[in-house]
């Protein structure tokens, strides 16, 4: 009975041991950092524009040889920073002494955010306002008022455009 | 052993060997607490385990998107100590712990990827918060110093900011 007894108890502290943990872990975190600076870049093309001769009559506004011009203006900002794209231009269309004021030439537009308007130069227009970052695709088509009162020449002039980002 | 005081013969001789059996399984449910309490607590089989980052904080810096579409490499080594069990695997992982955040602003995990030498034991891929990624595993042994090079898309739709996440590699074996 002692003997039964005792075997007993080898034969439960074998079943009853209870089962070792076998998985070992060991963990180390990594920090990662990002820094995202504000920054604007535009780029317009092409970058010159040809309004061709036209009988005023026949073609009361010239459209420029090279429409549409394509637009892209990339910003980075702050989530609720708004950004904008101006132009104006440094003077009147000129020919020598002859000159076609630069209100003549206007604009159309194409693509989100972008705005038409009428050229000036003495006071920067808005060409186009988005919020918050991203690369914006646009077109801008142009067109010169004609008119019998314009002197022959071969006019210029050009028009700086800014795109700004807070 | 039989009781024959109040003539209950068979069944008497049942329930007094019952009686025996009783004592004999409490003897045995003793010596199995016995047995228990006799293992010291916490007691492991595992085999030595030893896992270092360096460094543990990795930058990208500002670039153009335009001139620098992805940021990167910036490498970390990853020292894998594991002596494990004969004939059993061990493993490594990575996760990250959210997405990259500045105030509001997120830029996703899944921007960062990376790339693992010696490659095999370990292997590249996408940070991901969902699940973690196997980047390493071996049988039994590994001593190593893995070599793991981290790039981030970059992209004109991040807002600015300073952004942060972290990621926890975690190395097991049984």
């Amino acid at each position: 009975m002692l003997r039964r007894f005792w075997i007993g108890v080898a034969l439960a502290a074998f079943l009853l041991a209870p089962v070792a943990a076998f998985a070992a872990t060991d963990s180390q975190v990594l920090t990662i950092n990002a820094t995202v600076a504000a920054r604007a870049k535009l780029v317009l093309a092409p970058t010159t524009i040809n309004f061709p001769d036209a009988d005023p009559d026949l073609v009361p506004s010239i459209s420029a040889n090279e429409n549409s011009v394509n637009v892209l203006a990339s910003v980075r900002t702050s989530s609720a920073g708004v950004s904008t794209l101006t132009c104006l231009a440094n003077g009147n269309l000129a020919s020598g002494s002859d000159q076609i004021a630069i209100s003549n030439v206007s604009w159309t537009s194409g693509g989100a955010g972008y705005l038409a308007g009428t050229m000036s130069n003495a006071l920067a227009q808005a060409v186009g306002s988005w919020t918050g970052s991203g690369s914006r695709v646009g077109t801008l088509n142009y067109f010169l008022a004609n008119s019998w009162a314009y002197a022959p020449g071969s006019y210029t002039q050009t028009v700086t455009y800014t795109l700004t980002s807070p | 052993m039989t009781y024959h005081g109040h003539g209950l013969g068979r069944p008497a001789r049942f329930l007094l060997r019952s009686r025996a059996g009783w004592r004999c399984f409490l003897g045995l449910v003793a010596a199995g607490a016995i047995a228990v309490s006799a293992l010291p607590a916490g007691t492991a089989f595992a085999g030595s385990l030893t896992l270092q980052l360096s460094p543990g904080n990795i930058l990208f810096p500002d670039a153009s998107p335009d001139l620098v579409p992805v940021i990167g490499p910036v490498s970390v080594l990853v020292t894998v100590k594991a002596t494990g069990r004969p004939g059993y695997p061990w493993l490594l992982t990575l996760v990250a712990n959210s997405d990259l955040r500045s105030g509001p602003d997120v830029i996703p995990i899944s921007a960062l990827s990376w790339t693992a030498s010696p490659n095999p034991p370990f292997s590249g891929g996408t940070l991901s918060v969902v699940t973690p990624t196997v980047v390493g595993s071996g049988i039994a042994h590994i001593n190593t110093v893995a070599r793991f090079d981290f790039t981030m898309l970059n992209s004109w739709g991040y807002n600015a900011g300073t952004y942060t996440a972290t990621a926890t590699f975690t190395l097991s074996a049984p």
